[in-house]
């Protein structure tokens, strides 16, 4: 059944024929080609919640709708928010870049498990398969968080949805599993725990939250599913159950996941600046660490989702106080990225406009979550457009634009050709200015009192909600010029050399791109993974495979 | 030597050498057992906050469990436990003609698990037991559905974890009858001896937090 | 033909059978004892035996560091969720409660009395609802 390539070709290379080149995708082994697979899930995904997204803006120009009815607008927005969370932005960097990029970085011909690998691909697709059978058999109106008592009686389809986010936490587990036990026993020789490139150690630390918090949201699906069938009278005050209970539940799991988004974007940070900086990381020890803390504490905050649940108010300020926590690993993340960009040979191509952009938006969005942390703030902010504003802050502010960044970082490597830097270019302000503009306004609507979620407004919001749709459209042309281009290179674009940022790292030492066994022979190690030639200094001390 | 013929295993193409691989293999099987543990453990937070809710009903619901089946139950699973850790001895000691009985025994006694356990459960449909629409029982605490709504998710997830063991164990009795476990390699055996005393932890615990409630 | 060492017939029947005596010690406890100390006592028992299991059976007590962290760090994580959770539970309206002897915040603001929705006689505010 199995093809058996060449491990000298590029891993793009496949049989003649239309049916052995699908065999030889469908049911491919190599990490490099699930990682492509995943993409292309991943960007229909996006493709959808960006549609959902589209008509939220629209319906929202006018205070008394547009085109939906209530309950059809309570549908966009939770299928918006179940399909970006579930089955775009939780895979988005560690299934695709991870699973392409990981094994590289590492110097291993694959990832340790590549059947599971390949499991956990399908595992997706079937959650996926599952989430748009779910969409057109009564899609679910309770919003992405399925808060308990509504989507126990609510009409529409609960089980579908949340059985397919419990399928694709299976894919997610599944994938945490493969990438620790890969950094762990597939190091190159040499390469001792602290010379992994960042990102490795940002995947880490993701895989961590992945196994151990993904469980949790798995089993509560599962109770979910049986209170509404069965009535297990768990989760419904009416048959002496606890709906606050479903909400320490959800968040136990949905809060660490906000770090499964956020957390490999950080490790694409660390490994776009220091290329395009052309200079070692500024504390390697702690931006690697951080990454780690940033994992631990995010098992302990869960509860600032829930200031004004009815939960109690002695819980609510141990939550509180273990939130403002987080800011301390977060801005030493910061902070290193400044000082790494002190000093270095900075070229501001694409990738590193994506990482300033990246700085830029989470810098504002990681402050307004310091504002939501404090109890006294949020009671009168949760629950408006300054949560949506804050969340899409560091969501696509954060987690989209290394998205973004690292597909431009990777895409020579990952298919061999270079695209335009001008559109690209073009692209990236489009992107940028159009989030702020959708965006920025959201935190003075929130402020002023704008509810979430509501389907209709007070007239006098109406000018900042125009303005916000207006930026959606910029928003989305940018991404409608990146498809054109990215799409364009990939098959016409000019041939891309095998490091063409100069970087130092180890999948750069590999041909573009790069062969279906990864390296010719096993690299070897003998220096950290950042060691650019300072100004002045003699270039290449570190012996890497050429 | 015995009369199954000997296979020898070698490490896929992306691992070192069979030690690499075997180490890895475990890793990820202790990974797997981390997020086992939250699964279940999730269930842990949910019945202590129930028990916490509504004691009377938990004290009630138990007095309907027999500590009798359960602990025979409990039985079935330990010595389970000790019957596939034999199976793999045997496989280290090459003593091939042993690791299908053992693991024979070991799926045998998993089956009178959930033949106690099927029994236990129609008897609890029978008097109205069963929670949601079906509940007709009248007990004296008001929310003794709560109780047999967390025994039935409990008890019908670990089952359901019993029967994936006994799936995985007529794996391994087809791969040992090839020979595929010897001396030599035994990772296989090892991976589901870990998963299945999992199965058996859960169960330690699920029987004195449902049967044994006073 | 090479040997791996392995334990004897004893060390499998040793942990089979400690694991049965914690059980009988439950049932004994379970008959002869009632109230919250039995049940602290018969899920104290499981532990032991959760011990026997995780360090003889599945080899724990000889496997690498790593390993052992992993299930340390998985029971720790659960703590949290168990510890965390039961701050809200175990205090939930206690506020309220402690409000005028603690904190004595809330004391300019009556509470609401009476059986209808209304502030001083007047009906609640509709502006903004939807036509
Ligand atoms: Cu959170």
């Amino acid at each position: 059944m199995s093809h058996h390539p060449d491990p000298n070709a590029s891993y793009l290379e496949s049989p003649a024929g239309f049916w052995p080149w699908l065999k030889s995708w469908l049911f491919t082994l190599d990490h490099k080609r699930i990682g492509i697979l995943y993409f292309l899930g991943i960007v229909f995904s996006f493709g959808l919640g960006g549609f959902f997204a589209m008509v939220i803006r629209i319906e929202l120009l006018r205070p008394h709708g547009l085109m939906l009815t209530h309950t059809q607008y309570n549908q966009v927005f939770t299928l918006h928010g179940a399909v970006m969370v579930f089955l775009f932005i939780i895979p988005s960097i560690p299934a695709t870049i991870g699973n392409f990029v990981l094994p590289l970085l590492l110097g291993a011909k694959d990832v340790a498990f590549p059947r599971l690998n390949l499991l956990s691909f399908y595992i997706y697709l079937l959650g996926a398969v599952l989430a748009i059978f779910s969409l057109f058999s009564g899609a679910v109106d309770t919003g992405w968080t399925f808060y308990t008592p509504y989507s126990t009686q609510t009409g529409t389809a609960v089980i579908s949805m949340t059985l397919a986010a419990f399928v694709l936490g299976f894919s997610s587990i599944l994938t945490g599993i493969n990438f620790i036990v890969t950094i762990h026993k597939l190091r190159a020789p040499g390469m001792g725990w602290f010379r992994i490139p960042l990102f490795a150690w940002a995947t880490y630390a993701t895989s961590i939250i992945q196994i151990l918090a993904t469980p949790v949201l798995a089993i509560t699906l599962v109770l979910l599913i049986l209170e509404r069938t069965l009535g297990l009278g768990i989760f419904d005050p009416a048959l002496g159950g606890d709906p606050v209970l479903f909400q320490h539940f959800f968040w136990f799991y949905s809060h660490p996941a906000v770090y499964i988004m956020i957390l490999p974007a950080m490790g694409v940070m660390s490994e776009i600046i220091t290329t395009h900086a052309q200079k070692d990381i500024f504390g390697y020890r702690f931006v690697a660490f951080s990454s780690i803390a940033i994992a631990v504490i995010s098992f302990l905050v869960w509860g600032h989702h829930m200031y004004v649940s009815g939960q109690s108010l002695y819980a609510n300020m141990i939550f509180s106080v273990l939130t403002l926590l987080v800011a301390i690993p977060s801005a030493i993340k910061v902070f290193n990225w400044v000082a790494t960009l002190y000093g270095g040979h900075i070229h501001w191509r694409v990738p590193f406009l994506y990482a300033m952009g990246f700085i830029f938006l989470f810098l504002i969005g990681g402050f307004t979550g310091i504002i939501l942390a404090l109890l006294s703030l949020d009671v009168h902010l949760h629950d408006t457009y300054f949560i949506v504003a804050h969340f899409h802050y560091v969501m696509v502010g954060g987690t989209v634009m290394a998205f973004v960044g690292a597909l431009h970082h990777w895409w020579p490597k990952m298919f061999g050709r270079m695209y335009s830097e001008n559109w690209a270019r073009v692209a990236f302000v489009l992107v940028f200015l159009g989030f702020n503009l959708t965006f920025f306004v959201q935190f003075i609507l929130g402020s002023k009192g704008m509810p979430r979620r509501y389907h209709n407004y007070l007239d006098q919001f109406q000018p900042l909600h125009a303005f916000s749709t207006f930026g959606s459209w910029v928003l989305g042309l940018g991404f409608i010029v990146m498809t054109v281009y990215l799409i364009h290179s990939a098959f016409r674009g000019k041939k891309a050399p095998a490091n063409p940022w100069e970087s130092r790292t180890l999948e750069w030492q590999t041909a573009s791109p790069p062969t279906t066994g990864n390296f010719e022979g096993t690299p070897t190690v003998t220096g950290g993974p950042y060691d650019y030639p300072r100004a002045g200094a003699a270039a290449g001390r570190n012996g890497r495979p050429e | 030597m015995s009369q199954v013929p000997r296979k020898e295993h070698h490490a896929a193409h992306h691992f070192d050498d069979a030690v690499q691989e075997r180490d890895a293999a475990l890793l990820g099987m202790w990974l797997f057992i981390g997020q086992e543990l939250l699964f279940f453990g999730g269930l842990a937070v949910l019945y202590i906050v129930m028990r916490l809710q509504h004691p009377g009903a938990f004290v009630e619901g138990s007095g309907h469990l027999s500590w009798k089946l359960g602990g025979l139950n409990t039985a079935f699973l330990v010595v389970s436990s000790m019957t596939l850790g034999l199976a793999i001895r045997s496989a280290k000691r090459d003593e091939a003609g042993k690791i299908v009985p053992f693991l024979g025994a070991t799926f045998l006694l998993a089956l009178s698990f959930l033949v106690v356990k099927g029994f236990e459960y129609s008897e609890k449909i029978h008097h109205g037991l069963v929670p949601g629409k079906w509940f007709s029982a009248i007990g004296a605490d008001p929310s003794l559905h709560v109780f047999f709504g967390m025994y039935f998710a409990t008890t019908g997830l670990h089952a359901l974890h019993v029967l994936i063991g006994m799936g995985l164990l007529v794996w391994l009795m087809l791969r040992a009858r090839r020979g595929h476990f010897h001396s030599g390699y035994q990772t296989p055996l090892d991976l589901v001896n870990l998963y299945w005393h999992t199965v058996e932890l859960i169960w330690i615990f699920l029987f004195p937090a449902l049967y044994l409630v006073s | 033909m090479e040997s791996v060492k392995t334990q004897s017939l004893k060390y499998y029947f040793a942990v089979a059978a400690s694991i049965l005596v914690l059980v009988a010690a439950a049932l004994a406890v379970h008959a002869t004892m009632k109230g919250p100390v039995a049940s602290a006592l018969t899920l104290g028992l499981a532990g032991l035996q959760a011990v026997v299991v995780v360090l003889f059976s599945m080899g724990l007590r000889k496997e690498k560091g790593f390993n052992r962290l992993i299930f340390v760090a998985s029971l720790m994580f659960l703590g949290f969720f168990i510890i965390l959770t039961l701050a809200d539970v175990l205090t939930r309206g206690d506020v309220a409660k402690d409000e005028e002897f603690n904190f004595s915040i809330k004391s300019p603001v009556k509470p609401l009395t009476g059986s209808n929705h209304t502030i001083d006689g007047h009906p609640p505010r509709h502006e903004g609802r939807a036509p």
